[in-house]
């Protein structure tokens, strides 16, 4: 099935996210099962304009050690595991925030702020979105994965013509 | 000379992460102010004076455009050169906050070496 | 002028007095070059692999051809010769993307990106870089003056900040 405009931007914005801040080369990874390994950490963002949606992003417990000590200049071991949830974060707002300027938006967006998911939350989440997108992909010793679900169909701003 | 900033993003890995750049690209920094939003920004700048702002567009709360707007509207403040770090690189945006009179802008994500470059843009004006 | 050759998998210090660090057919494999203008030291970096826990002994063995290994030795042999970090300059070149039966896709990139990742953890930026592409490189750096000259598609520039950083990656 050829990839659609919302996939291609989802695994466009992972790569230059993780590439540029957190200087790790992700390789790509088929879509994870359904529930999670135990420890992992997700992240929960929503956003409004045109499309409005929900993007989540779950990391591998090491490897989210493992890219906020990065992020952060630190050293792993010293890192508190506080911590470690704001970077997760930071990089599903930033992730986020890339993925909705490459998609066609007529009007400017509003990202909420992102909030850490419980394990349980997460497997109980409701699957009613229009269009959705997954981009799995390796990084370190741990797989990230990032949804994009959107309640209106989307284009990319390729498909429209140029200001 | 010794530079007092404040960081404005309701992120507080982003906000460390760019008072890193900041220290690393050579500037002294005398004083490092946070805020987690407009409002708490403002707070801040009522009692202490500031070289440079460095500010997120996304806040919950009072968010970057209106801080800009609330900083263009007082004579003091408006004369603070003002960076925005955001995700956002719609050009409907990009415009607004120049006429906001941001004085730099910076999209998310960018290369530590990036924001250097912005940093040392819009602070050479301070060089005495 | 004295010529010192830093050859694949080799780190050399220079400090002044007319020397330069020259490197050779960088192509996936990155130089980095550092440079303290007080002091006059400066050291070259010619390293292949991005990260030495693949081979553990070789990285022992053979420090510099491994960005982990090789850049943090680089750093202590220019502190040690009168180096100061926030003076350093610091510019790279390579990490080409080399289609060499010989090399992995895509080292290059990883190359890079290993190095950036060790330098920001060392709290150091970088000034210039001449990065990615599909060509060849060749550098010196001239400790007398600092400055660091590129070769590449058979022309030659001197890398300075702001100048074109990559050659499309």
């Amino acid at each position: 099935m050829p990839e659609t405009p919302v996939q291609c931007a989802l695994r466009e914005s992972v790569g230059e996210v993780l590439e540029k801040m957190f200087f790790v080369e992700p390789l790509d990874e088929p879509p994870v099962a359904a529930d999670p390994p135990d420890g992992e950490i997700a992240v929960k963002l929503s956003f409004e304009g045109s499309p409005s949606g929900v993007l989540t992003l779950s990391v591998s417990p090491d490897a989210a050690r493992q890219v906020a000590a990065d992020f952060l200049g630190e050293e792993p071991s010293d890192l508190a595991a506080g911590r470690i949830g704001e970077v997760v974060c930071e990089l599903a707002n930033m992730i986020c925030g890339s993925v909705l300027s490459r998609v066609e938006s007529s009007s400017t967006f509003r990202l909420a702020a992102p909030s850490l998911l419980m394990a349980e939350e997460w497997r109980r989440r409701p699957e009613t979105a229009d269009c959705r997108a997954v981009h799995s992909v390796a990084i370190g010793d741990g797989i990230l994965t990032a949804t994009l679900e959107t309640r209106d169909p989307v284009c990319t701003s390729a498909e429209k013509s140029v200001f | 000379m010794a530079y007092r900033v404040l960081i404005v993003d309701d992120s507080p890995a982003m906000r460390s992460f760019v008072k890193r750049v900041i220290e690393l690209s050579g500037f002294d920094l005398s004083d490092c102010f946070e805020a987690g939003d407009g409002a708490e920004a403002l707070k801040l700048l009522g009692s202490e004076w500031v070289d440079a702002i460095l500010t997120d567009i996304n806040m919950p709360g009072m968010d970057g455009e209106e801080l800009l707007g609330r900083l263009s509207a007082d004579d003091l403040l408006r004369s603070i050169p003002t960076i925005v770090i955001s995700t956002d690189a719609t050009r409907s945006r990009m415009d607004r906050l120049a006429t906001l009179g941001a004085r730099g802008y910076i999209t998310k994500p960018f290369l530590p070496e990036d924001l250097r470059a912005v940093l040392e843009h819009t602070l050479g004006d301070l060089h005495a | 002028m004295d010529q010192i050759i830093v050859g694949m998998a080799d780190c050399r210090i220079a400090d002044g007095a007319g020397q330069v660090l020259a490197t050779f057919a960088l192509g996936s494999c990155i130089g980095l070059a550092i440079y303290d203008p007080q002091t006059k030291v400066g050291g070259l970096l010619h390293f292949m692999l991005p990260d030495s826990t693949i081979d553990p002994a070789r990285g022992k063995a053979q420090p510099f051809m491994f960005a982990d290994t090789g850049i943090p030795l680089l750093l202590d042999q220019v502190y040690g010769r009168g180096g100061l970090k926030r003076r350093l300059i610091v510019r790279a070149a390579g990490g080409a993307r080399m289609m060499d039966q010989e090399n992995v896709f895509e080292i290059g990139k990883r190359n890079y990106l290993a190095m950036r990742k060790i330098l920001w953890k060392s709290g150091i930026l970088v000034h210039a870089e001449a990065v990615g592409g599909v060509r060849s490189r060749t550098v010196r750096l001239d400790t007398s003056t600092g400055k660091m000259w590129l070769l590449e598609g058979g022309e030659q520039r001197e890398l300075v900040a702001g100048g074109p950083r990559q050659g499309g990656n």
